[in-house]
């Protein structure tokens, strides 16, 4: 009888040997945390037609269009060395409790006659758009090319805070037309995206 | 040999293999989800509490991950503004290392793989003026995938302002016709012809209505009108402002 006891708890002993240690790695190991802080950005006016600011919103091929300030000098005039706040339309107010990333994607006009791709290079071509980002007080050379949401990566950041709701600036966009003529007059629309994640 | 000892060696096998089969076939059983824990969601909504703008709350989620467990976590969504918004929520691949602000460490781009082992309650909220949504996020990567020791996906939550257009069109029907096709001035919210709020005519022969709407040229036929006939229709619906303001949460995935 003591031959059969002794194998019986071998037995069990293996056995709960065996299996508990997975079962505990796998219950007790995997953690998930996340930070309670609040991304949030307003931003000002919510549209943009292309020549629309101070000139007819009819657009050319092979043109560029600079989403100014109503204070700006023409829709077609971009900025100097430094952006100021009258070459740029929106104004975007940061209301974050941590610091914030910014980037700029702005999918294919569709839905009319002036359909364009995004070329995602900054250069038009034909059946392309050539599109840059860009905000009040930096040096305009360092303008960032507009790609769709789909292909935007760390390198594409426009804007980086430096503090919690810190990223109240005046920005813009600029949008080169296609270098071929469209067929018909009917407006096309492309959306244009601002998006801020946590730095 | 002693028959007791046969005896035994026997119950010992038996019961062995018994024991074995069942706890392995417990082992072979998904565990239940990990969850974020239900007090820092709290918190989250918390955060939103007055808010006047159109924001997110759980900026980042955080993962110390064995492949097989799932994870549940999720995302706040809140709407300070004075318009009501249409929130699209999507799975957002990386593709290039990212910097955690927080550590300083780098976190390497989503496997190619990794859009099939994230999944939302929803991919779609419409939030009135100051309303707060809780979303829920599963994430779950087979066992024994090879993965990164650390890399990081996003969830991006774009929201569209909802707006309110009226077009006004001339439309005249030949004889037998009951229908006409016109281009809306704006895309209609959705591409769904429930966005439509009201459509009219001035001719009371008519009885409008959306019968279909074509999102590649903005054609909104209307139907149930009379034949033979000219008349002035209105049509009001709703579209979505193309500036669009989006936030992506960060999720970062570090293997145990």
């Amino acid at each position: 009888m003591k031959k059969i006891l002794a194998g019986l708890m071998i037995a069990v002993l293996l056995t709960v040997g065996l299996v508990t240690p997975t079962m505990a790695a796998t219950s007790q190991s995997v953690t998930v945390t996340a930070t309670p802080a609040y991304v949030a950005i307003a931003n000002t006016p919510n549209t943009w037609t292309l020549n629309g600011v101070k000139g007819d919103g009819f657009i050319l091929v092979d043109t560029i269009y600079y989403a100014i300030d109503a204070t700006g000098t023409a829709d077609t005039t971009g900025p100097g060395a430094t952006v100021t706040d009258a070459d740029c339309r929106f104004s975007l107010t940061d209301t974050s409790s941590v610091n914030i990333t910014l980037k700029v994607t702005m999918e294919d006009f569709a839905g009319g006659s002036a359909n364009m791709a995004n070329s995602e290079t900054g250069l038009n071509g034909a059946t392309s758009y050539g599109a840059y980002s860009y905000y009040s007080g930096m040096t305009y050379t360092a303008k960032k090319v507009v790609k769709k949401v789909a292909n935007i990566g760390t390198t594409d950041v426009m804007y980086t805070s430096t503090s919690p709701g810190g990223a109240d600036i005046k920005w813009a966009v600029q949008v080169e037309t296609q270098t071929d003529a469209w067929a018909g007059g009917t407006a096309s629309t492309a959306t244009l995206t601002i998006t801020a994640a946590k730095a | 040999m002693d028959k007791r000892v046969i005896i035994g060696l026997v119950i010992v096998v038996v019961v062995g293999v018994l024991a074995f089969t069942m706890l392995r076939g417990q082992d072979n059983t998904p565990p239940a989800e990990v969850k974020l824990s239900q007090s820092i969601i709290d918190e989250a909504i918390a955060q939103c509490e007055n808010r006047t703008t159109w924001g997110i709350a759980l900026a980042d989620v955080r993962i110390n991950y064995l492949t097989g467990v799932g994870v549940e976590g999720a995302i706040v969504l809140h709407n300070g503004d004075d318009a009501e918004r249409l929130v699209t929520l999507s799975y957002e691949a990386t593709s290039l290392p990212q910097l955690d602000g927080d550590t300083g460490q780098y976190y390497q781009p989503s496997p190619i793989q990794a859009s099939g082992w994230v999944s939302l309650d929803t991919s779609q909220v419409r939030l009135e003026r100051m309303d707060t949504e809780v979303v829920k996020i599963h994430f779950l990567v087979p066992k024994g995938t090879k993965m990164p020791s650390r890399w990081e996906f996003r969830i991006s939550a774009t929201g569209a302002q909802i707006a309110v257009w009226e077009d006004q069109f001339i439309v005249t029907t030949g004889t037998g016709e009951d229908e006409v096709v016109t281009t809306l001035t704006q895309p209609l919210l959705n591409s769904n012809i429930v966005a439509v709020i009201d459509v009219s005519s001035e001719l009371s022969a008519d009885l409008p209505y959306i019968k279909d709407y074509d999102p590649s040229n903005r054609g909104l036929t209307i139907g149930g009108l009379d034949d033979s006939a000219q008349r002035l229709v209105t049509v009001n619906y709703e579209y979505p402002l193309v500036l669009r303001i989006a936030y992506a949460q960060r999720w970062l995935i570090k293997m145990l």
